[in-house]
């Protein structure tokens, strides 16, 4: 079976800057492919660039046999109906309801009457347990049910793919592991193909079948989990181990530093 | 010096150019839209039209009342040295009805909903909601612009006529210390009035409801940089539009002129 989402030498730069270089991977259907890397590594603008909120360079990308970079803007909007996105801070419509917000793709992509609408909400919302907040606004959920209700919109029109951004972010431990196994749960009775974008390895290890690492835009590993678990690559192990030396490290070198100083 | 001017062009020629295609875009999710694709006008535009007219009647209303009496106060005193203080019924009508009316309404909205509609679509843009929305096929312009559009093309012209009214009842409130008879200043003010003017007056708050629209939405979406951008932006929203709901109504009185 062709993968589902295909990427093949995808660069993009802002200015000077090279934010992807020569990304290339695909995912199979029904997988979960986790994305990790830290933070300025280039995984946002990865992510953007799948869901087409943004545009590669060079490079193609294609989501279900359909390269993004050559598709007009009907195709686009086409392919845009095959995933949902689960954003970093649930980018619910605030002025509605949990409700209203799960129900809008609906509306807005099918002529079904309103009592059909309201069962199919009422499902996705029990999908990710929040069938009792439904008449809530996005105000007075938890960080943790804000994300869910989010991924409840995003799985509203029954995607073949569901793209997480950051989905542990901000959230506690029991939070981070629901999410986690909502992630699993959705793969299991939906058939859904997940591709999540975090830096949190805990959670990765949880949920991922394939997992890239992102370094500077630059793919540094790539594999199973068990084939990351046992890379002897510095900068992976890092990573791993979450060790504050090391290839990754933030903080620029004595000799730099110094340098800086006396503007050399 | 050079590279500043450049700069400076190349920011005016992009806004301007955003405007001009946010506006194209927004007239056909208004007129041909609907018709096409799918929108919930029913929904989100009545909601609007209360948080545009009816929540503005009452600054609309004092503002308008209390330049009517402004405008009788400076110039009564003018008209009585010359025995013609009976005019001032017909200066206020006038002055209300092609200028003063349209103009401080215009003001009062760029202030009260234009900033409004940049604060919250540019914390909509913050938050990805707009992108989510793009990203569930839903046209941003069709959902959000569009309806604020149409709510605040109908409201301005109304709340216009308002203003108009309650300007013309400051002035006739004033006009009683000179003890003009409150009966004759209203004949007074009607027999002064042609259609002409009124008319004037409210098809320049269509156009003046066209300029707050798309530039309040124009700048929320290009907030920039969190919190700081977005207060930035609603800013220059807010003189932004005030220039050009001025330029646009010295545009419309040199027109007039020329044609009358």
């Amino acid at each position: 079976m062709s993968p589902i989402i295909e990427l093949r030498h995808v660069r993009k730069t802002f200015g000077s800057q090279v934010a992807l270089d020569d990304i290339s991977f695909s995912v199979d259907r029904g997988t979960n492919f986790v994305i990790l890397g830290a933070s300025g590594g280039g995984k946002s603008t990865l992510l953007k660039i799948m869901i087409s909120a943004l545009q590669a360079d060079s490079g193609e990308v294609r989501i279900d046999g359909v390269d993004l970079a050559q598709a007009g803007e009907a195709e686009i909007e086409a392919s845009r109906r095959k995933f949902g996105v689960l954003f970093q801070d649930g980018a619910l419509l605030n002025s509605l309801t949990v409700a209203e917000n799960v129900a809008l793709p609906i509306r807005y992509h099918t002529k079904l009457p309103a009592e059909t609408i309201d069962i199919m909400v009422k499902m996705k919302l029990e999908l990710v347990g929040l069938r009792n907040a439904e008449a809530k606004l996005p105000s007075q959920l938890s960080g943790g049910m804000r994300k869910r209700a989010s991924l409840a919109r995003a799985i509203a029109l029954d995607p073949l793919i569901v793209f997480y951004d950051e989905p542990s972010s901000g959230l506690d431990p029991v939070a981070t592991a629901v999410i986690s196994d909502l992630i699993n749960d959705l793969r299991t009775k939906m058939g859904l193909t997940n591709v999540v974008i975090t830096h949190d390895i805990q959670s990765a290890f949880e949920i991922a079948d394939q997992i890239v690492l992102l370094h500077r835009g630059r793919i540094a590993a790539q594999g199973t989990m068990k084939e990351i678990l046992q890379n002897e690559d510095p900068l992976v192990r890092q990573f791993i181990t979450g060790s504050a030396t090391g290839p990754l490290e933030v903080r620029s070198s004595d000799l730099e530093y110094y340098n800086d100083l006396l503007n050399l | 010096m050079l590279a500043r001017l450049a700069r400076t062009l190349t920011q005016f020629f992009s806004h301007a150019g955003g405007m001009f295609h946010l506006l194209r875009r927004t007239l056909y999710w208004v007129f041909l839209g609907p018709f096409r694709e799918k929108t919930e006008y029913r929904r989100s535009v009545f909601p609007l039209m209360e948080a545009i007219g009816n929540k503005s009647f009452g600054i609309v209303a004092l503002v308008s009342f209390l330049i009517g009496v402004i405008l009788v106060l400076q110039t009564g005193y003018i008209l009585e040295k010359y025995g013609q203080v009976r005019q001032v019924s017909g200066l206020v009508a006038v002055s209300f009805t092609r200028e003063l009316g349209p103009l401080m309404t215009a003001i009062v909205l760029v202030a009260r909903v234009g900033a409004a509609f940049t604060a919250g679509l540019g914390t909509m843009q913050i938050s990805e909601e707009v992108l989510a929305l793009r990203i569930m096929s839903i046209n941003p312009v069709g959902y959000l612009v569009a309806p604020r559009f149409i709510a605040i093309l109908v409201m301005l012209p109304c709340l216009t006529i308002f203003a108009n009214v309650l300007g013309m009842a400051g002035g006739c409130l004033m006009g009683t210390t000179y003890d003009l008879d409150p009966w004759g200043y209203v004949d007074d003010s009607i027999s002064f009035l042609s259609v002409s003017d009124l008319l004037s007056g409210v098809g320049k708050s269509f156009f003046f409801a066209i300029v707050i629209c798309i530039v309040s939405c124009h700048m929320a979406f290009r907030v920039e940089g969190g919190p700081e951008g977005l207060a930035r932006n609603t800013m220059v929203s807010v003189v932004t539009s005030l220039v050009l709901v001025i330029v646009v109504d010295g545009l419309f009185t040199a027109l007039q002129r020329n044609l009358s």
